[in-house]
């Protein structure tokens, strides 16, 4: 029985002046519910299949459905970009940052009103970053940072959240909290979660399904038995992660050799 | 006071006002997207179009307007290309303006006083119609900036986030950069062509040392652009010197002051 939330059929998309694509017939589902994770090499279009799913750019081929239940005005994705994407230096208070949130819902020239900050300081509450709304961005750790960027991408009330490496830079413990508080978002508020990631750690910790990405997709449904061609080099390259790192020894078989297409 | 009841100086000193409400301002948004360059080059560029005016007896701070404008829009276009970069496009604009500045200032040889107070600034040359366009000018600036304010402290913190919200990020810069080209040219009689890219950078980076959020750092630019302003043309009435230099200078000598007592809870 599949409910899915996002379906995409056959996209490709190159950047202008690349001689290959970045994205080549891409076709997947995301189940409704879930924390789908996206690995693969750096360069393989993972931020790339991420910005598809979030309208940041646009499919040359193919199309993306979407079947959203919940937003009836709001356009259902909330979009976290790479950490590096935001000027450290502006001056811009916690708060500030996650009512950027609901901007796309108000509409261009019009005014933060009551609603907005109510829907902010949930976000900010949801994200356990409530009590640093009057602090300057600069001021937090970057774990905390990304807790403000998850809070601005929850404060519309998205159905699907899109997450670009929200665990870059964390300290171990950090990531632990972190990934913990993904689940409850999955678990409490119902969401459907894509998390790009190059920490092959979390994907059996917290992922439901798994799309190895290298310009060709693969979906695995069962993150635990990851071996998949067009990631082979990757994980190869990641092998000492899959011995010595805190997953369950199923995950690598034979001794980390990639043997077959599981799916 | 004697300063007070010269006609011309009232009318500079109405000017200095207007400007120090805009200034700041546009300065935070310079600041913040790093458009420090691209100020210098849309000034520059509008030399051209004052000497061009004198030239051919026209209204210089229209066809001014007018060159600056085309300026803005020349960047704007280019940071989308990838054959040329912004900053070799702006060092060719700018010079290659200037220099046709130069010529038409070497033809008509009687204008070149009038054009040595579009580059550094003359009080004296301060008409009661320049206040009216000043007024309308700023006011179209302030306008934009107030209509499109959250959109543009989105793009200021974090433009691939404000795409992602369906905002027109593209429309918005190329608002600023006409916002910026405006802002140049009714600055041009105080200030000077030469002089008012420091009226872009230093307000809000002086303010900047001392605040954190971006509401207090634009009414911090703006009370440093109303001392500054203010103060530079009563020095340069005094001093007889060119009100830009005074007004730069004083507007320098307060921003390095403000970095040697800043305090130390901003720095980062």
């Amino acid at each position: 029985m599949s409910d899915a939330i996002v379906k995409a059929k056959g996209i490709s998309f190159s950047y202008d002046g690349a001689a290959t694509p970045a994205i080549a017939g891409v076709s997947m589902d995301v189940e409704r519910g879930q924390v789908f994770g996206m690995v693969g090499p750096n360069g393989g279009g993972k931020s790339t299949l991420l910005k598809l799913v979030a309208g940041l750019i646009k499919p040359e081929e193919g199309q993306i459905e979407f079947d959203f239940r919940r937003s009836a005005n709001g356009r259902g994705v909330g979009y976290m970009p790479q950490h590096a994407s935001a000027n450290w230096r502006f001056p811009i208070k916690v708060i500030d940052v996650i009512l950027m949130g609901m901007y796309g819902e108000l509409g261009m020239m019009k005014r933060v009103g009551a609603s907005e900050r109510a829907a902010a300081a949930e976000a900010a509450e949801i994200m356990e970053v409530g009590d640093m709304s009057s602090r300057h961005i600069s001021e937090l750790s970057g774990g905390q940072r990304q807790r403000v960027f998850i809070a601005r991408a929850l404060a519309a009330k998205p159905e699907l959240l899109l997450l670009d490496e929200p665990a870059a830079g964390m300290d171990a413990h950090s990531q632990d909290s972190f990934y913990a508080l993904i689940e409850r978002l999955r678990d409490d508020l119902g969401l459907t979660i894509i998390i790009v990631t190059h920490d092959m750690g979390v994907i059996p910790r917290v992922c439901n399904q798994v799309a190895c990405v290298n310009v060709n997709v693969v979906v695995h449904d069962k993150p635990e038995r990851l071996t998949c061609p067009v990631t082979e080099g990757f994980i190869g390259e990641h092998k000492e992660i899959f011995l010595h790192g805190d997953i369950p020894h199923r995950v690598v078989r034979r001794g980390g050799e990639v043997s077959e297409v599981a799916d | 006071m004697e300063i007070l009841e010269y006609t011309f100086m009232q009318r500079a000193l109405i000017i200095g006002a207007l400007v120090s409400l805009v200034c700041p301002v546009i300065s935070f948004f310079v600041v913040n997207r790093n458009l420090g360059f691209i100020g210098v080059g849309i000034s520059h560029t509008a030399f051209g179009g004052a000497a061009l005016g004198s030239f051919l007896g026209a209204n210089p701070v229209g066809v001014a307007v007018v060159f600056s404008f085309t300026a803005a829009l020349i960047v704007a276009r280019v940071s989308q290309s990838r054959k040329i970069s912004e900053d070799t496009a702006i060092g060719i604009m700018f010079s290659v303006a200037m220099a046709m500045g130069a010529l038409l200032i070497g033809l008509k040889k009687q204008y070149t006083v009038d054009l040595f107070g579009y580059l550094f600034g003359n009080i004296l040359a301060v008409t009661s119609g320049d206040i009216i366009a000043v007024a309308a000018m700023g006011a179209v600036v302030l306008g934009v900036v107030a209509l499109f304010f959250k959109e543009f402290i989105v793009m200021c913190f974090d433009e691939e986030y404000g795409r992602s919200l369906k905002l027109p990020m593209d429309a918005l810069r190329y608002a600023l950069l006409g916002a910026i080209a405006v802002t140049v040219v009714m600055s041009m009689k105080v200030i000077g062509i030469v002089l008012i890219s420091a009226l872009l950078v230093l307000p809000a980076a002086t303010a900047r040392m001392w605040f954190n959020d971006y509401r207090a750092v634009i009414a911090a630019s703006m009370v440093y652009t109303f001392f500054t302003v203010i103060g530079g043309l009563v020095v340069s009435y005094y001093l007889n010197i060119s009100s830009g230099a005074s007004i730069v200078l004083l507007g320098a000598a307060v921003f390095l002051l403000s970095g040697a007592v800043r305090p130390r809870r901003s720095r980062f």
